[in-house]
């Protein structure tokens, strides 16, 4: 420890670091905090599941409680509440899952595994009541009035004669199970909800038992919780302080994989295919920036021509009306460029940057002209000599052009603003990203997992390739 | 299997969408024959790299063999240009040709000229269509209050954090490499990105009012992004947070461009630190900050962006201008002509803080 001290507080010449040095480090450790801190807060909020987000759970770890699914049960008996230990995540996020997910699971070999009100419940929530009580109807030959029952009139309710028939039936299960079909107030089953097991002292008797609370964030200094071994007796207020609940760490990957197999319910955008369209415009119109600004640059920094300060103060001056502003002018040239609604309407017009023009052209000044007069001595064309000779010499400031363009490109905005407003198949990621927030907002999984995954590629550069990008703005001052 | 499948489904929709970016049969026709001309041309040889390039400048190759080198600049500046020219200073006139004439299409021709009825939509109190009050005028100018309020705010404050951060790391500083990376990185990150990461924090039931209600500072929930004087505020945070380091970055090249000697004869003279940086620094670095300031306002005046993603209650010039033209979203028969006004208006204001920018690095160039 003393080690890392002396290491820390050494300077340079002086003795110690004085106040200034202290205000420094203080500043910068600021700095650290103030923005690494949300992203840090965002990657690991990201694989948290979907009901630990809507309960706003602050934590920095995705940890998970254990949870339980409570329902309500109506019987004749009367209304009684279970706790259902045990199980699976996919039961408990039920609600969230799309149809060929929900298809997916086994449902039958789960309700299997419990008995009486707990199977009643889940079978019920899991939608295996209505074909289980048709199959009791027909088994049992009871009345065939009884399939109509819940949409027929009060007449004829009475003349098929409910009473009797579920009378007959013997297995309390397979009671509940018509009972509910017929949409009988007795035979109310109300749907699972999650709710986390916690331990802490009963209020009154002071001794240990296992609870059911439905979130452990609070306004107030308690919170209302069941008794695991007595589910139906009233409530009890706990004291937050008493409560201990036990988290494990639990990374949800189905928050990054569900959107990139375009399987969220209740939206219909497919990732996969937004990564790819990011994909494919960020390297095609790298690949054109590179080519046309290099060859530009070379023009402008090679030659003496008529209108060369014309068009170096014209490549300049694109910097002072930034399409940004000319949005409407932008959409109709896109549109009558024929580039509409597809992704070449955001490749090309981005194609061209006076930034790309200015820093190639910097760098290819310092490019001694004898090679060349060399070169054109051994009867090489023009465009040998850009190619052969000016490229290979300028790669380190197109590799920093490079590098900007992929960023730019990949964060793009604007251009797919206008030219892809409507047409889904060609969004970019960036666009995809902005629609999860218009279309459904109570998804929150998705939203921070698929924000993380536009966050990394670029997060990637800049971590390997800091250095040009630096260098490269530094010298030329323009973004 | 199941996994083999989806897996195989997957590289379907990523073909798929590379097919559909391909699949116009004028653009293959175009390069196909594009490339043929070229190997016919040309012939080339060699290496991937050479084959490529080769067949790609037969219209230069060919310009030479006809007509010597004399043309030939014109044509290695004919693509940039061709795209500058097409979709960056066409749409400066098309958005003329929208701001004089009427009409809901973008085709010129089925819009009608209507002289100065669209700047009259645009700022005058009663709506020449309806005889009624104008709320298109005043959303409008909500939309320049707000951007100047933000510009003249968030300018300023960005320029000063930045020019804190980069005398800090100018300092003789530990690790000073990876401590610039930290405060460059958000200019990494995409707007969306931002936005989203931000409102996460200042939704109504977000990070922050969680935070302060657990630690007991305030009762109920806060609207950072809807009440009060708290969007402006936030606005202003994020956007001096995405851009920061940016500046910063510019700013430090300045400071580091300053003879060190300078400050070896200050120390000399006993001078303290704070004289040191208001007689020495702060002067040499005055050219670099003019640069930094009028580059941060003329990006202040085109805020939208960020404020898209985060959904805050702020109305700025560009985000007016998008909703109005109805790129996206309803198309109203005034609305692109009003919006193209707009334009007009912000590129005019623009185009003068680029013209201070010229004559002040010119200054510049003097010094």
């Amino acid at each position: 420890m003393t080690r890392i001290w002396t290491f820390l507080s050494r300077t340079q010449g002086r003795n110690g670091p004085n106040w200034v040095d202290w205000l420094a480090y203080g500043y910068l450790a600021l700095g650290l905090l103030v923005i690494l801190f949300p992203v840090l807060w965002l990657g690991l909020n990201s694989f948290k599941s979907q009901a630990l987000l809507e309960q706003n759970d602050l934590s920095l770890i995705p940890k998970d409680y254990v949870r339980l699914g409570r329902a309500s049960v109506t019987t004749p008996e009367g209304k009684e509440f279970v706790l259902i230990e045990g199980l699976p995540n996919w039961v408990l996020d039920w609600g969230g899952l799309t149809d060929s997910e929900k298809i997916e699971q086994d449902v039958l070999g789960l309700v299997e595994q419990y008995q009486g009100v707990e199977a009643i419940a889940l079978s019920s929530y899991l939608g295996l009541s209505e074909a289980r009580a048709r199959m009791v109807i027909q088994e049992l030959n009871l009345d065939d009035c009884l399939l109509s029952y819940a949409s027929s009139t009060p007449e004829a309710r009475v003349a098929c004669d409910a009473d009797t028939a579920l009378y007959q039936i013997s297995d309390l299960e397979d009671r509940a199970a018509v009972g509910g079909f017929l949409g009988l107030p007795e035979y109310k089953v109300g749907k699972i909800s999650g709710q986390i097991r916690v331990s802490a002292p009963d209020p009154v008797s002071g001794e240990e038992r296992i609870w059911a609370i439905t979130s452990l964030t609070s306004n107030r200094e308690t919170i209302a919780a069941r008794a695991l071994d007595n589910p139906s007796e009233r409530p009890v207020q706990l004291p937050i302080s008493s409560i201990v609940s036990s988290a494990s760490l639990d990374l949800r990957w189905e928050n990054y994989i569900d959107p990139l197999k375009g399987n969220i319910s209740g939206v219909n955008i497919n990732f996969m295919q937004c990564f790819t369209n990011s994909l494919l415009v960020t390297v095609l119109a790298t690949a054109l920036t590179l080519l046309i600004n290099s060859m530009a640059a070379f023009a402008l920094s090679k030659y003496r021509f008529r209108g060369q300060l014309l068009s170096l103060a014209l490549v300049l001056g694109t910097l002072m009306v930034p399409p940004t502003v000319m949005l409407i002018g932008v959409f109709k040239m896109i549109n009558a460029a024929g580039l509409g609604g597809s992704i070449w309407g955001v490749i090309i017009p981005g194609a061209a940057t006076p930034t790309g023009v200015f820093l190639l052209r910097q760098y290819m000044l310092t490019i001694p002209e004898e090679l060349l007069e060399a070169a054109r001595m051994d009867a090489a064309s023009e465009w040998k000599v850009f190619w052969r000779i000016i490229i290979p010499l300028a790669m380190p400031a197109i590799a920093a052009l490079g590098i900007l363009s992929v960023i730019w490109r990949w964060n793009d905005l604007i251009l797919p603003l206008v030219a892809i407003p409507t047409q889904t198949d060609a969004h970019t990621l960036q666009l995809c990203l902005l629609n999860l927030d218009g279309e459904n907002i109570n998804q929150p999984h998705y939203k921070l997992a698929m924000t993380m995954l536009t966050l990394i590629p670029t997060t990637l550069v800049f971590v390997f390739l800091q250095r040009f990008i630096t260098t490269g703005i530094a010298s030329t001052g323009v973004k | 299997m199941q996994g083999v499948l989806d897996l195989l489904y997957q590289v379907n929709v990523m073909l798929e969408a590379i097919l559909n970016a391909f699949s116009s049969p004028w653009w293959i026709a175009g390069v196909i024959l594009y490339g043929l001309i070229g190997i016919i041309v040309v012939k080339p040889t060699g290496g991937m790299y050479s084959y490529l390039m080769t067949s790609l400048g037969w219209p230069i190759e060919l310009m030479q063999r006809v007509s010597g080198s004399t043309g030939l600049p014109y044509f290695f500046l004919l693509p940039n240009m061709l795209v500058f020219g097409l979709f960056t200073f066409a749409p400066l006139f098309v958005s003329g040709g929208f701001a004089f004439t009427d009409g809901a299409s973008i085709n010129f021709d089925q819009r009608e000229l209507s002289g100065l009825d669209n700047a009259s939509r645009l700022l005058q109190d009663i709506n020449i269509d309806t005889g009624l009050a104008n709320p298109q005028a005043n959303e409008f100018r909500g939309a320049v209050s707000d951007t100047v309020i933000f510009s003249v705010v968030q300018v300023p404050i960005m320029i000063l954090i930045a020019l804190a951060t980069a005398l800090v790391l100018n300092r003789d500083i530990r690790g000073r490499a990876f401590w610039r990376s930290i405060f460059f990185y958000p200019v990494m990150l995409s707007p969306v990105v931002v936005g989203f990461l931000w409102a996460l924090v200042l939704d109504r039931q977000g990070v922050l009012s969680q935070t302060l209600i657990a630690w007991g500072w305030i009762d109920s929930p806060i609207q950072w992004l809807q009440e009060g004087y708290w969007p402006m505020f936030w606005t202003v945070f994020v956007y001096t947070w995405a851009h920061l380091g940016f500046y910063m970055l510019i700013l430090l090249a300045g400071l580091q461009a300053i003879p060190g000697d300078l400050y070896e004869a200050a120390e000399m003279d006993a001078a303290s630190p704070f004289r040191t940086l208001i007689r020495i620094t702060i002067p040499l670095l005055m050219p670099t900050l003019l640069v930094v300031f009028v580059l941060a306002l003329i990006k202040a005046v085109q805020a939208f962006e960020e404020i898209l993603a985060l959904q805050v209650n702020i109305d700025t010039v560009v985000e007016f201008i998008y909703y109005t033209g109805g790129i996206r979203g309803e198309v109203t028969f005034t609305g692109r002509g009003v919006a193209a006004t707009a334009s007009l208006l912000v590129a005019g204001a623009l185009i003068v803080l680029s013209l201070l920018q010229m004559a002040l690095s010119r200054r510049e160039a003097k010094l």
